[in-house]
């Protein structure tokens, strides 16, 4: 199966579903504004997992990123008067979390450390991506290689610089194009690319064991 | 030949990276976590975290906030003028008053008095740099002063 084929084309999809869903947002936005707490909650379970997901590969931490979570939901309801629909409402809602994320990054950093989420392996997606990396190894050194995997992935993204580490996350992870990380992150997507390319080839240098 | 090699090398980064999608919480965390959101959320109703921004926005949104101001800043204007300015103290019926010019450029041969209501026929003392000026003459809502 080819697997990086499929894993574009589920962006693609997921990009449009996005932009499909702009739309139903803006109702859903003036419903908040109007003090609609059922709008409130529809916009929450829509975008929680999303903004969990982003926060979580920025930190590496689940507690930090539940914690987080929160707090920039928290936000968007405080601010969501000044959402002026000039971009996509997720790409404002990811540039809250984004900044939060960044914020408590430099707060923390002192005293930052890692807990993973498990590797959720059911599903075909999964299954295609976890073979594809591991095609010749039996049940048992699979779960070891991946937890070896997922932790050496873990602190190599957090041996990456902010700026770096967060247009991996939104490309490469999350699955948005350049023009859309440039919107979030309010700079072109030139710069978008330069620093894509930068941190894959810091990447590469340290995941080269698991580049052959 | 090396570009192959980038390109194998940047789909077998992109199918690592794969790997971080697949780091997801359990569904029953969700459970959990809207609780602790409910409550956060009443928090953040209950007790408004106020930021300068809000606070302006109070500031020049609040009708009556901001009709206070403008008098509270119309009267120190006011205040600063009067204590700046040249200073005529006339009121009704007073018939004469000292004017003392503070700054050269307003030095002329003539200085016009605005003297409000002034419906009164007077002479008053003006003064400017120890030369004393006559006004006489005002009968209208403005004055010509003369040496």
């Amino acid at each position: 199966m080819d697997v990086v084929g499929s894993s574009y084309r589920d962006r693609a999809q997921g990009a449009q579903a996005v932009n499909q869903s702009d739309a139903d947002d803006a109702g859903l936005i003036e419903r908040v504004r109007a003090h609609d707490a059922a709008a409130f909650d529809t916009l929450v379970k829509k975008y929680r997992e999303r903004l969990y997901a982003i926060i979580y590969n920025l930190t590496s931490n689940k507690d930090d990123a539940l914690d987080l979570t929160q707090d920039v939901l928290i936000k968007m309801f405080q601010s969501i008067d000044k959402f002026n629909g000039k971009s996509a409402f997720f790409t404002w809602l990811y540039r809250i979390a984004v900044n939060t994320t960044i914020s408590f990054i430099r707060k923390n950093r002192l005293r930052r450390f890692f807990s993973f989420e498990k590797i959720q392996e059911e599903g075909a997606e999964a299954a295609a991506c976890i073979d594809s990396l591991c095609l010749d190894k039996n049940r048992g050194d699979r779960s070891v290689f991946l937890k070896e995997l997922q932790e050496n992935l873990n602190i190599a993204l957090q041996k990456l610089s902010n700026k770096h580490r967060i247009v991996v996350v939104l490309h490469e992870i999350e699955g948005l194009d350049h023009a859309e990380v440039a919107s979030v992150l309010k700079c072109s997507e030139g710069t978008v690319r330069s620093r894509l390319h930068y941190a894959k080839e810091q990447l590469k240098v340290f995941l080269k064991d698991y580049m052959e | 030949m090396k570009q192959n090699f980038d390109k194998n090398s940047d789909r077998r980064l992109h199918d690592l990276l794969q790997i971080k999608r697949l780091e997801r919480p359990r569904e029953a965390q969700w459970g959990k976590f809207d609780r602790c959101f409910e409550q956060k959320r009443l928090s953040a109703i209950a007790n408004p975290k106020r930021t300068f921004a809000d606070l302006l926005v109070t500031l020049f949104v609040s009708k009556r906030l901001a009709c206070m101001m403008s008098g509270i800043c119309l009267a120190v204007i006011v205040t600063i003028g009067i204590g700046q300015g040249s200073r005529c103290y006339l009121r009704h019926g007073d018939y004469s008053f000292v004017a003392q010019e503070t700054r050269p450029s307003y030095v002329r041969d003539d200085i016009m008095c605005n003297v409000e209501n002034a419906d009164f026929k007077t002479q008053f003392n003006h003064v400017s740099r120890g030369v004393a000026y006559v006004c006489d003459s005002i009968s209208s809502s403005k004055g010509m002063c003369e040496r």
